[in-house]
């Protein structure tokens, strides 16, 4: 069936949009539209941080060649201090020698006890002797003599025990039997530090 | 169904297409801006890392002048630098021993690269980092024959030369018994190792 409507048109009702329909879609328009503008903000904050992070990468590369330098300079202090170590250490490593016989000399109990040898190496000092008579007592005197003086044994180490015998010197001696012993005296060694710097 | 009706649910998919699109977008985006700042951040905080390493530059520069300068000093003691520095110091041994009235027996000299040997004692210490082969170490065995009071003589000339020269090792022996002279006037077998060091910067 058609329905025909025959009302003159101003008398006519007019269907209109409902209400709720109508504020639904108010708010589904400002919703979207508010969305929309919310991506474009984040879009521009999105272009600012890329441009920043463009200009700090910039200066942290310029940095970066900077730091290079920097860090050549430490390497060359290390080598300059190592070279200073170095040296400082070749000039502790010297002993005088001469002055440490001459010590030595002064302090062997003149006619009882003489050297018929020594030898220095790097680690020791050992001296060959022959003492008059035949009594232990004269290694052990020496040994005292020369832990006594402070000046001549700040170098050594503690003096090991070694063997004593009682010998023939030989016909050039008028003793029929001496006293022979060798007396060892460790060279104290250069203290190093935790980094194998000296102290 | 109601055109209205249909035209409602259209807008409404609509709408819901539209939200979840732009919902996404604004995910992304703060992922994505999220990502770049971290990034910032982490060139920040290099940044700072940095500035505070240069800012040291200037001290470090002081620093190293400074230790130029001790060094100089320092390696004044040794030798300066010469290709025949072995010469040199075995013609100052032998006017040494000559001064002291010690007669050379035999001259063996040799020369070593480097670092202290091993077994060389006490070590000159070497830090990490230690440019110890910039230092040539020129080692020189002697012998002579004399009494020991002349050695020592030797020896303090020895000692006190006027560039680092070191006594490492020492070997003193009687000569065979002649009838003669005391003790203490008796002529000694004596072997001298001497070694020097020489600065050349690589």
């Amino acid at each position: 069936m058609i329905e025909i409507n025959l009302l003159p048109p101003q008398y006519r009702t007019v269907e209109r949009t409902p209400l709720p329909v109508f504020l639904g879609l108010i708010t589904g328009i400002v919703a979207v539209a508010g969305l929309g503008l919310f991506v474009i903000g984040l879009s521009a904050k999105g272009r600012a941080l890329e441009e920043r992070r463009v200009q700090r990468a910039a200066v942290h590369e310029r940095m970066k060649k900077e730091v290079e330098d920097v860090r050549k300079l430490d390497r060359e202090l290390q080598e300059s201090q190592g070279r200073i170590d170095t040296v400082l250490g070749i000039a502790e490593s010297k002993v005088y020698w001469s002055v440490k016989l001459d010590q030595l000399a002064r302090l062997l109990p003149s006619g009882t006890v003489w050297l018929e040898g020594l030898t220095l190496d790097p680690a020791k000092l050992q001296l060959v002797c022959k003492a008059r008579g035949s009594s232990w007592q004269r290694f052990t005197d020496l040994r005292q003599r020369l832990r006594n003086d402070t000046n001549f044994d700040y170098q050594f180490d503690q003096i090991p025990l070694t063997p004593i015998e009682v010998v023939n010197p030989g016909p050039q001696y008028t003793e029929p039997s001496v006293l022979s012993f060798s007396m060892t005296l460790p060279l104290r060694q250069v203290e190093q530090g935790p980094q194998g710097l000296p102290r | 169904m109601p055109p209205l009706t249909q035209k409602l649910i259209a807008a409404v998919l609509i709408f819901v297409a539209a939200i979840g699109g732009l919902g996404y977008a604004v995910y992304a985006k703060t992922v994505e801006n999220d990502e770049t700042q971290a990034k910032i951040d982490a060139l920040e905080a290099e940044i700072s890392q940095f500035q505070a390493v240069i800012a040291t530059r200037e001290e470090k520069e002081r620093q190293r002048l400074a230790l130029d300068q001790i060094l100089r000093d320092l390696v004044s003691i040794l030798p300066p630098y010469s290709e025949r520095q072995e010469e040199l110091v075995q013609d100052a041994l032998t006017a040494y021993a000559s001064g002291a009235q010690l007669k050379p027996k035999r001259l063996a000299p040799t020369v070593v690269q480097g670092p202290p040997a091993p077994n060389a004692a006490p070590q000159p210490p070497r830090p990490p980092g230690a440019a110890s082969n910039d230092f040539v170490r020129i080692d020189l065995r002697m012998g002579f024959e004399g009494t020991f009071f002349n050695f020592l003589k030797f020896l303090y000339r020895v000692e006190t030369h006027d560039s680092f020269l070191r006594v490492d090792e020492i070997q003193l022996a009687p000569l065979p018994y002649a009838e003669g002279p005391q003790p203490e006037n008796r002529e000694l077998a004596i072997v001298v190792k001497v070694s020097t060091y020489q600065y050349v910067p690589k």
